[in-house]
């Protein structure tokens, strides 16, 4: 008899625990759904006020500095919605660096005014009509490294580029351009600027004063020594 | 002896009940790619139902095709029978071409779904096989297809249109692109914040194998130690905001098949030697329906003062293969 209660007891219990797996389950499934689906929308407009198609949109939530930016690309009317965001304040940015529109918040190229917009998303909520202005467009600078001796590209190095009116604002890239051995495309902000090129076999290479002039790009070419042996 | 068996009958039927749910499948297809016989890019969109499906759902397919990000066109089809209660044969496939230019890429991404039938008994939508609760418009990769099981238990449906999944397929550089692999590294900026605090930004690139390009596909950021790489952390704390990161879910790159992953304690900060303690941050593929694929896996040390990846605080140059 004792045994035929145990076995039905076990029977129950084993009942148990697949019924509450497959509820939790469930709500955890539900409330996955629940979560992470706060919407904002908006436009990305140029300084002087025209949309800004196929510019880059990212929503930070604000204390939450690590890890990916959730980013969008505007359409031809400059438009953009990012979904599936968590609860939280945001701020909205964008760049546009091919045509020459630096981050909106970027302290290097406009470290007096930034244009960013603050969001906050609570309860799923759908924020529109957000509008970043963008900066006016920087001149592009087109670079290319090579061997002073040999001619040759150089295949890794470090730019460093530094306002002279706040020194210790800088921008370090590395070689940038995908195809282009020894190249690198940066923008300049409207203020003279420091340019430190570091390389591991190459003696490193300041220029001083340099000053982006009206063209929407420049070109530079660097010459780098060899390190003696 | 007999309420024994009794019980274990009980037992096996509940347990059946919860993972016999297979109830009937659809097919998803679509890809885009060069036709060198007639010189033009050939794009292609199908949902195909099973039997079973078919007797309660139509099937439908439309897709869109960008040319180096831009829309060029959109394909849509609808169920061969035509619609209605159990006319529907299952099968929505169409085909479109564009010209061809071999210097741009070319993409899709398809929608597939099904469509529940009116149902004449109940007098509403009946979503017999409850694929609304099942999926809601998950991503898959070309050329995988996947089959969509049923959970059940059948349902009025709100709605009459489900979408299943969504397909990304990408023909670049001359070739349909392969599953993801690893990452291609795009950009890698290094800036100090109004703060003081390094901000390291970079954007990355998911490639197949031979590095090109895949479709728009989802990927997610976990969290290990650096030294035992299978303790997975939920979470990580910033001692210079006193708050913690956890990574976001699985969430689609952008139409230029990039993300951005920053690296930064943010502002404001507290300044040296506050930040994140060295972790181990790895990232995946998520396809739908299998395990999740790793495609890249670094080691973070992110402070105040210095961001460094496997240890280098000097930027990586673009092209650059993370694996």
């Amino acid at each position: 008899m004792e045994r035929k209660v145990l076995v039905v007891f076990g029977a129950s219990v084993i009942i148990a625990v697949i019924a509450v797996t497959y509820l939790v389950a469930q709500i955890s499934k539900n409330q996955e759904r629940i979560t992470n689906s706060g919407e904002v929308s908006g436009r990305i407009l140029t300084a002087e006020g025209k949309p800004l198609p196929k510019a880059k949109v990212f929503a930070d939530k604000l204390n939450s500095p690590l890890g990916r930016r959730p980013s969008v690309l505007t359409n031809q009317l400059g438009e953009f919605r990012i979904k599936n965001l968590e609860d939280g304040i945001y701020i909205i940015t964008a760049e546009k660096t091919d045509e020459g529109y630096s981050a909106s918040d970027s302290v290097f190229h406009n470290p007096n005014q930034l244009n960013t917009s603050h969001i906050t998303i609570s309860d799923q909520s759908l924020v529109t009509d957000v509008t970043v202005y963008m900066p006016p467009k920087a001149t592009k600078l087109i670079g290319s490294l090579s061997d002073k001796s040999f001619g040759s590209a150089v295949g890794d190095a470090t730019i460093k580029v530094c306002r002279e009116d706040q020194p210790s604002n800088c921008f370090v890239t590395g070689l940038n351009i995908e195809n282009k051995r020894g190249g690198f495309e940066l923008l300049l902000p409207p203020v003279p600027v420091t340019i430190e090129v570091t390389s591991e076999r190459y003696k490193t290479k300041f220029m001083r004063s340099f000053q982006q002039t009206s063209l929407g790009s420049q070109e530079l070419r660097v010459l780098l020594e060899r390190k003696s042996n | 002896m007999r309420k024994y068996f009794f019980c274990l009958i009980l037992a096996g039927s509940f347990c059946l009940s919860i993972s016999l749910d297979v109830k009937a499948t659809v097919y998803t297809h679509a890809n885009v790619g060069y036709e060198p016989e007639i010189g033009a890019v050939r794009a292609f969109v199908g949902t195909q139902a099973d039997y079973d499906t078919t007797l309660y759902y139509c099937s439908e397919a439309y897709g869109y095709v960008f040319q180096d990000g831009v829309e060029i066109g959109g394909l849509y089809v609808y169920d061969e029978g035509g619609g209605g209660y159990q006319a529907c044969v299952g099968r929505a496939m169409t085909e479109t071409y564009f010209p061809y230019d071999p210097n741009a890429e070319y993409d899709i991404e398809s929608f597939h779904e099904v469509d529940v039938i009116f149902h004449q008994v109940y007098l509403e939508y009946y979503d017999y096989y409850n694929y609304i609760e099942y999926t809601y418009g998950e991503q898959i990769m070309f050329p995988s297809n996947y089959s969509f099981v049923g959970l059940g238990p059948p349902q009025v449906s709100g709605v009459r249109d489900i979408l299943l999944g969504v397909i990304t397929g990408a023909f670049t550089a001359g070739a349909v692109a392969g599953q993801p692999h690893h990452l291609k590294l795009v950009s890698d900026n290094i800036t100090t914040a109004s703060c003081g605090s390094v901000r390291r930004l970079m954007k990355f690139r998911v490639v197949d194998s031979t590095g090109r390009r895949t479709g728009r596909v989802k990927v997610v950021e976990t969290i290990q130690d650096h030294r035992y790489p299978s303790i997975r952390y939920p979470n990580i704390y910033n001692g210079c905001q006193g708050s913690y990161y956890t990574p976001s879910r699985c969430r689609e790159v952008d139409r230029d098949n990039t993300f951005t992953d920053q690296l930064w304690v943010g502002c404001p900060s507290a300044g040296d030697p506050c930040g994140f303690m060295l972790f181990r941050s790895q990232w995946w593929w998520c396809p739908r329906g299998t395990p999740q694929v790793s495609l890249t896996a670094n080691v973070y040390d992110v402070t105040h003062g210095r961001v460094a990846v496997n240890g280098n605080t000097a930027p990586y140059s673009a092209g650059t293969d993370f694996y």
